[in-house]
């Protein structure tokens, strides 16, 4: 294989290379690693080293507008100390930056009622060797963040701040008081993180649904400036919330539908398929199964169980432990008819395969209460019908085909969900999208995944005045062969967007969150991505950077005169988050002069 | 001996059961930990991020592990976690710092890769490459792997690979052509 390609400049980058050494990792590096194995590795724990990449703009309500600073940050191991706090007691945990710089955050209480507003505030002193420190910040009161994270459940809200950087100067001694403040983003997705990030950020006062929650300051500044070496060290403080009044029993708002089909090697498909993909605990799951003949001949004979060769089955994500009906051995023959869907009915009286804590809670809302559909408790489940058959009487020798059709579904605590939830009308099953006409082939472009991902952007126009805002219209679709297409994506969304000068080299760069959502799109469902901007400058007076930083200062997409390519980014991986984020792009190009 | 010093006989014991999948995942991944923490140096310009992203891939390959079906591939298979981690980094930084050259008596002593792409053109051009050309340098001339290699870890063609290797020695050699030339001047 030839491989070569300019000698001269390959030789002189293997010489440069040549003398890169192999660096041992550091200490720290193998102890975290050692740590993280030893821990068995909570799914969260990456996320909850925050990734670097933070959001820094002010996020609330807005969807993916998620800005990064350039830069390092050194994550570094001041482990706070946490004076504890039992009952009704205040509570205190201090940590202090390399630099001397101390951050303490106090709670009134860390056993409050639900609905009960924790009081929480900061402070900061330095106690440094210098008289003063100055350091650059871009949180909402300058180098104090807070945020809140459930530690007996997935929920969180992460700090945000502005788009801009500013000095900051602590006079050795003097402490700063910072009330809680709230910041971060959520992205209008029917999901329970979402839903209650918008319940949080309802209200200016901090009030947190029943469970045991981590309340933090976090101390993030550059080193000297904006763009200096970033620091981060944080503050935790443990607050009860107590259960408080019965939670309504409302179940979860409507979420996107669930349905998913097999078909065998013999033809038969099996469906099933569940109105929303989101419940209450408790709440009842309606369930549909159906199975049907699509075969060459005009009728199939299945051999299985007297009670249909079609059952429903579930098992909670992650987890080693099915629950499976009962079924008769009696190999019973079971006539199908080309073409004809049967109906199969949820049974309930489910036993699971192994030892788990969520037994007790499905006998007493299914099997020992007779109900006839199905309720789980709180957590990721998939749900599942399972073919099992023989084409040919049972005997000796008679292999069986086993097929399985799943669905996931989220079940929410309604003891720990937000006291009120709105629907949250965001993807919505539509017909299969119609593509605009495009007078100008330059202001729309589909580009379509191998996976059958459809993302389309254009532009109403292709000329623009300097000052005229852009308009741009994104959207995604599934159209591949499944019922729903399951991947991972960045919190930030699944879209980034970005702008590419042509006659020039000024660029805007684009910016995700490093964290790893599961995500999964429904087949024909269309979602209207808005325009979103994020990025990041580094604050070094170029002309580039000043690009940036104009582009990031203002929602509104405008931009100077020149013809710029106007980029969407659509990123994902697939569900384990382990191997490659697809990166497919769709652009349009618009002229401003 | 396969690469990445993974022997015939450990693959046998790594099926035996999962307690010897997770023992000779420590073992490898130890023993890998180095080469690791170095590329992800190399790819991001930046000790501390190398750390981060060493510590996530790690743990990304920790809580993967069983999807590893042949140990034998471990080495491609935890670059290939590695690469996409930063890989995402810098997509999302995507400006990287590096410190000029005169400014190289500020540089942290404790920050070798910082050192290192500020302390050459050749570094330093290479620094300046787009993620996804930078990656493919820095595979080919630190890691030493061929086209086919550096394809398996990143997931593409590698008549991706040659395309975005040949981009990049172009970009490189329009980089140093341009610091000559503003140097002459």
């Amino acid at each position: 294989m030839n491989d070569r390609f300019d000698p001269d400049i390959e030789a002189q980058v293997s010489a440069v290379f040549e003398r890169a050494p192999l660096v041992a990792a550091p200490a720290a590096l193998r102890d975290a690693v050692a740590t993280d194995r030893a821990e068995r590795v909570a799914p969260a724990h990456a996320a909850r080293r925050d990734a670097i990449p933070r959001p820094l703009a002010a996020l609330v309500g807005i969807a993916a507008a998620i800005v990064v600073v350039a830069g390092t940050a050194a994550y570094f191991a001041t482990r706070p100390t946490d004076t504890g706090g039992h009952g009704g007691q205040p509570a205190v945990a201090t940590a202090t930056s390399p630099d001397g710089l101390k951050l303490s955050m106090k709670v009134a209480r860390t056993q409050v009622a639900a609905g009960e507003v924790i009081e929480a505030t900061a402070t900061l002193v330095y106690d440094g060797p210098n008289a003063s420190i100055t350091v650059g910040g871009s949180g909402a009161d300058g180098v104090v963040y807070f945020g809140v994270r459930q530690l007996d459940g997935a929920l969180r809200i992460d700090p945000a701040s502005r788009e801009s950087c500013g000095s900051y100067t602590f006079k050795r001694g003097a402490e700063a008081s910072f009330p809680f403040q709230k910041s971060g983003g959520y992205l209008n997705e029917d999901t329970p993180q979402d839903r209650f990030a918008q319940q949080y950020f309802s209200t200016k006062q901090l009030m947190l649904p029943a469970g045991r929650w981590e309340v933090y300051a976090e101390l993030m500044y550059g080193v000297r400036e904006c763009g200096g070496q970033q620091r981060d060290v944080k503050a935790p403080v443990t607050v009860t919330v107590g259960s408080g009044p019965a939670p309504s029993p409302t179940p979860v708002p409507s979420s996107a539908p669930a349905s998913r089909s097999k078909t065998t090697r013999d033809g038969i498909m099996i469906t099933i398929s569940s109105p929303h993909s989101t419940y209450a605990a408790g709440e009842p799951i309606p369930l549909t199964g159906s199975i049907r003949y699509d075969g060459p001949d005009e009728s199939l004979t299945a051999y299985g169980s007297g009670m249909g060769i079609v059952t429903f089955g579930f098992r909670r994500l992650g987890s080693d432990v099915e629950y499976l009906p009962a079924v008769t051995a009696d190999c019973g023959p079971h006539a199908l008819q080309r073409g004809t869907p049967n109906p199969v009915k949820f049974v309930n009286g489910y036993s699971p395969s192994g030892q788990t804590g969520d037994d007790v809670f499905i006998r007493e809302h299914d099997g020992a209460a007779g109900l006839t559909s199905l309720t789980l408790p709180a957590g990721s489940w998939e749900v599942f019908v399972e073919t099992d058959y023989a084409t040919q009487p049972c005997a000796a020798g008679v292999s069986f085909v086993k097929e399985r059709a799943t669905i996931q579904l989220t079940i929410v605590d309604a003891a720990k969900a937000p006291v009120s939830i709105e629907p949250v009308p965001t993807t919505a099953p539509t017909p299969p999208a119609t593509k605009q006409p495009a007078a100008d082939l330059r202001g729309t472009q589909t580009v379509t995944t191998s996976d059958g991902i459809e993302m389309t952007i254009s532009t109403p126009k292709t000329t623009y005045a300097p000052d005229e805002a852009i308009t741009v219209t994104t959207t995604t679709r599934y159209a591949g062969p499944d019922g729903i297409f399951k991947l991972t994506r960045s919190g930030s969304g699944l879209v980034a967007f970005e702008v590419k000068q042509l006659d020039g080299t000024l660029t805007s760069g684009y910016a995700q969150t490093a964290d790893c959502r599961p995500d999964t799109l429904v087949r024909g469902a269309v979602t209207t991505i808005p325009f979103g901007k994020s990025g990041g400058y580094a604050n070094d007076g170029s002309v580039s950077d000043n690009f940036r930083k104009q582009y990031l200062s203002q929602p509104e997409l405008v931009l100077p005169a020149g013809r710029w390519e106007i980029v969407a980014h659509l990123l994902y991986g697939d569900a384990s988050c382990s191997v490659a984020t697809r990166d497919e792009v769709a652009s349009v190009i618009v002229d401003v002069r | 001996m396969v690469e990445g010093g993974l022997v015939a006989g450990e693959v046998g014991r790594a099926t035996e059961s999962a307690e010897s999948i997770d023992a000779t995942f420590e073992r490898l991944s130890d023993r890998a930990i180095d080469r690791c923490y170095s590329l992800a140096g190399y790819l991001l310009g930046d000790a501390a991020d190398a750390e981060d992203a060493t510590q996530d891939a790690m743990a990304r390959a920790w809580r993967s592990r069983e999807t590893l079906r042949d140990p034998a591939l471990f080495d491609a298979w935890l670059d290939r976690i590695l690469v996409n981690t930063c890989m995402d980094r810098m997509r999302r930084r995507r400006i990287v710092r590096f410190v000029d050259i005169d400014a190289g008596a500020e540089l942290p002593a404790a920050d070798p890769f910082r050192a290192f792409l500020a302390g050459d053109d050749v570094a330093r051009a290479v620094a300046q490459l787009k993620p996804e050309l930078r990656v493919v340098v820095v595979l080919r001339f630190w890691r030493d792997l061929p086209v086919d290699a550096i394809a398996e870890r990143l997931g593409c063609p590698p008549g991706t690979v040659k395309s975005r290797l040949h981009a990049a020695i172009g970009a490189l050699r329009a980089s140093l052509e341009r610091d000559a030339e503003e140097e002459a001047r």
